[in-house]
């Protein structure tokens, strides 16, 4: 069942075109022309109950304000939003009750205060009643272990512990959807780990559905089921990374080391470079297996090692957004 | 009623936490007690000199225009205390700060007022308190049940005109997009219409403040009523239509708000 | 020099940019400063003189000082408690140029658009309210311009040394309030001096603050003899001097402390 349903979202922002220099500001001063720009262009997706979908892109492409317009914070210039079959910009409080949400750049923490004080005041906001309240910092108790830290004011927290209590705070209210805006910008590799895990386990533990934004595609690959991109606006491409992979870089290197130097060419397979005693064949993987083609080579001349490279996901996702740039790039010609 | 009880329990949270918060800073907090209490002094002295030089100002004297000062003072430390927020909304509109709100089940209104509880506003009260008893002292004021009540209605009704006149200021930020405040101006401008009988403007100017930008009803019409200055031309106590013209202008800023948090959310930040 | 002044520039240009902001401006000082002059018209009630100044002249006084005040708004302030807080402040010190002269050259552009935004439309309305506000002989507008010049360092100084306190308190709070109230009423810039007790004039007199507003006002409507013009700009000059000295070394000492900490 889907939790979330976006049809046909746009958003255009009115640009104000200024005029450089002295002169120009003083005629800005009369008259003022505006440009429309579209931030986002006729999205359409769904997300199934309990999902974890990553929803990247290249800076300015859009992400932040699709999170914002599902979130309520951004109304769309059209299209619709559904979350849990109810629309944001209709009853805002209604669908933010069910919401969790989190900027990885700001924290919705009193800066002055114990981070436990922050987690009062939600608890009445949200009118969590005391048995769900305590159960519930109990479980992420256990995941963040952030009672070492929950008597601390929060201007004396680290960037990671801060993160986590934004995390917490964001949970407190047990909100069926969770919305992650960079949740691991600018944390250390422990931090990041633990956010992560977090992530994972609320995702197993609540059946929480999980929309991510990020730009370090380590959380993709650890977390996300199925990624969405965007770029200028507009989803290009909308799948689970293996599908993704399968379809940007469908190829694989095979690297053997043979006890002698020897060339053997295999039907299925290309011979990219012989360097001494190491080959290095491509293949895809559609048409033969890594396995099969051991299997043959080693038939020819024994085999001492073997080494599989998959395509990098960073190389995936650069193809992808260039990919969208030149989709766009021919548009803007046929104009 | 229910829902009474929960944004009443909100607010006391609210409440305590922006307290404690402010009470991390004692200095802070002392500072301004020092820095207010040198303003209205030295404030209260500037009348104290111009009249001794001048003999009375629009007819009015030393005595009365103490008890004004004092009652205008005190409107304005309430002022603070509940409206302090809307100081500062060009630098919430410019970085954002009002996600947050949108992004709890709650009036975003309410959120708005109540998020920063000012505790320094009170400092403005202790000078003002004291210039204020003296004031009626010197005019004799009896402190009867009618009196205070006068009191209480002037001072509810001149906190919401500044506060009301805040927030409409502060909303503009939703259009205009900068961070510049006109708190200093209109500060001024509250002290002049305030402070000073109005009888020494000219009639358009008096009909200005009186019907177009109600600023005279903030502390002159009610003090000149309480102090019977003038016989009364309607009926009911003037501190009661302070209240109403007070609550009234209020409501309009709250409108002015809506449109703007509308303005907001689709423009962004 | 010719970055400065491209610094000066790009403030001109960003000032102009805020419409709303300018007219809204404009109409709010205009209310002020009338009901500065009818206060002033009230309190005379028809009074030849009062301490030796009429009513014409204290209401050129107030339009003046209106004016003065909308050109002697200082950014410096915030502009240092901010880069302090922000922790900006130790980037600022290795530009390889003077981060003060910048902010000066920002107030200073600040001052020039407010002069054809703000100056210029409040005199017309001064004019057209209550006639135009001349200064006693051309040559006092000379010294007026001279007076008002040291005033501007002296408040610049003022407001740039009350930003180095964030240097040690972060943020400035109540310290901006009180300079403001100090400012407001001690300066001269709504009451003169003139109208306060001798014992309280006396001390006011020998402050800095005076010589902003009071002393370039008092010469532009003829209060001061020649004598006292001389004696008073010399003291102004020696206060601003002192100032100066003032901020350069708590500049140097907390540019030190600053790339001795790293930030």
């Amino acid at each position: 069942m889907n939790i979330i349903e976006v049809s046909h979202l746009v958003k255009e922002y009115k640009k104000i075109k200024k005029e450089s220099g002295l002169q120009g500001a003083v005629k800005n001063l009369f008259i003022q022309n505006t440009e429309s720009v579209r931030a986002v262009d006729d999205i359409s997706f769904e997300i199934a109950r309990g999902d974890i979908v990553g929803y990247i892109g290249p800076n300015g492409a859009g992400k932040s304000t699709t999170v914002k317009m599902l979130s309520g914070i951004m109304q769309p210039t059209s299209g619709e939003i559904l979350i849990d079959g109810i629309s944001p910009q209709q009853d805002r409080k209604r669908v933010v009750k069910n919401l969790g949400v989190v900027f990885g750049q700001r924290s919705q923490l009193n800066w002055d205060l114990r981070l436990g004080e922050t987690f009062e005041l939600l608890k009445r906001i949200y009118q969590i009643d005391d048995k769900t309240y305590h159960q519930n910092l109990g479980m992420l108790n256990e995941i963040f272990q952030i009672d070492r830290f929950i008597d601390t004011p929060v201007r004396q927290l680290s960037l990671g512990q801060r993160m986590r209590g934004d995390l917490v705070a964001a949970m407190l209210h047990s909100p069926e959807v969770l919305f992650l805006d960079e949740p691991t910008i600018g944390l250390d590799v422990e931090a990041k780990y633990s956010v992560r895990k977090f992530i994972k386990e609320i995702n197993q533990q609540s059946g929480t559905t999980i929309i991510l934004t990020t730009h370090d595609l380590g959380d993709i690959q650890e977390l996300c089921r199925r990624v969405i991109i965007i770029n200028e606006g507009k989803i290009i491409e909308d799948g689970s990374l293996d599908e993704l992979a399968d379809k940007i870089a469908p190829c694989r290197d095979l690297i053997i080391d043979f006890y002698h130097p020897v060339t053997i060419p295999h039907p299925h397979a290309e011979l990219v470079s012989v360097n001494e005693a190491r080959a290095v064949y491509r293949f895809r993987k559609d048409e033969i297996t890594a396995a099969r083609l051991i299997e043959d080579i080693s038939h020819t001349a024994p085999i001492k090692e073997v080494g599989l490279e998959e395509a990098k996901i960073d190389d995936i996702i650069r193809t992808v957004y260039k990919q969208g740039n030149s989709v766009t790039g021919e548009r803007m010609i046929d104009q | 009623m229910k829902k009474i009880r929960y944004y009443a329990s909100v607010a006391a949270m609210f409440t305590k936490l922006s307290i404690q918060s402010e009470l991390e800073y004692p200095f802070m907090l002392i500072g301004h007690v020092l820095a207010n209490s040198i303003q209205w002094v030295v404030g209260f002295a500037t009348i104290k000199f111009v009249v001794d030089q001048f003999g009375s100002i629009g007819g009015w004297g030393y005595e009365s225009l103490a008890f004004l000062y004092g009652m205008s003072v005190l409107s304005h430390g309430l002022a603070v205390v509940f409206f302090i927020q809307t100081w500062y909304m060009g630098y919430c509109v410019i970085e954002g700060e009002y996600d947050m709100f949108l992004l709890r089940p709650m009036n975003l209104l309410f959120q708005f007022l109540f998020m920063d509880f000012n505790l320094i506003g009170f400092t403005d009260m202790i000078p003002g308190l004291i210039v204020f008893v003296y004031g009626c002292m010197k005019v004799h004021l009896a402190l009867n049940f009618t009196n205070i009540m006068l009191i209480l209605f002037t001072l509810a009704g001149g906190t919401l005109i500044r506060g009301s006149v805040w927030l409409f200021c502060g909303s503009m930020s939703f259009w205009t997009k900068s961070t510049a405040n006109f708190t200093d101006m209109v500060g001024e401008l509250f002290e002049r219409v305030s402070m000073y009988p109005i009888t020494i403007y000219p009639r358009w100017v008096q009909a200005l403040f009186t019907f177009i930008l109600p600023l005279a009803w903030i502390t002159f019409f009610p003090v000149r009523d309480m102090l019977r200055m003038e016989p009364a031309r309607i009926p009911v106590p003037l501190a009661v239509v302070t209240l109403a013209v007070g609550l009234l202008m209020f409501a309009g800023s709250c409108v002015i708000f809506r449109l703007g948090m509308r303005r907001y959310e689709s423009a962004g930040s | 020099m010719k970055s400065y002044l491209f610094v000066s520039k790009i403030r001109i240009q960003t000032a102009l940019a805020y419409r709303f902001n300018v007219i809204s401006t404009i109409l709010i000082q205009c209310l002020i400063m009338y009901a500065m002059s009818c206060f002033w018209i009230a309190a005379y009630s028809g009074a030849e003189a009062v301490s030796g100044v009429s009513q014409r002249d204290m209401i050129t006084y107030t339009t003046i000082s209106v004016i003065m005040g909308n050109l002697l708004t200082m950014g410096v302030q915030n502009r240092i408690a901010g880069s302090v807080r922000s922790g900006s402040v130790a980037l600022d010190l290795l530009k390889p140029i003077n981060i003060y002269g910048i902010y000066l050259a920002e107030d200073m552009g600040d001052c020039a658009a407010a002069f054809f935004q703000k100056a210029i439309p409040l005199l017309l309305v001064g004019t057209v309210m209550f006639g135009f506000p001349a200064p006693r002989s051309p040559v006092r507008f000379l010294l007026f311009l001279f007076s008002f010049a040291i005033g501007y360092l002296i408040n610049w100084i003022l407001a740039a040394l009350l930003g180095m306190c964030a240097f040690k308190t972060l943020k400035l709070g109540p310290l901006a309030n009180a300079k403001g109230f100090i400012m407001k009423l001690l300066s001269g810039s709504i009451f003169p001096l003139w109208f306060f007790p001798n014992g309280f004039r006396t001390v006011l007199e020998f402050l800095p603050f005076m010589n902003i507003y009071q002393l370039p006002l008092g010469i532009y409507i003829g209060q001061y003899t020649a004598d006292e013009i001389l004696l008073r700009t010399g003291l102004q000059m020696f206060w601003c001097a002192a100032l100066w000295l003032l901020f350069h070394i708590l500049q140097k000492k907390a540019a030190a402390a600053v790339l001795i900490q790293g930030g």
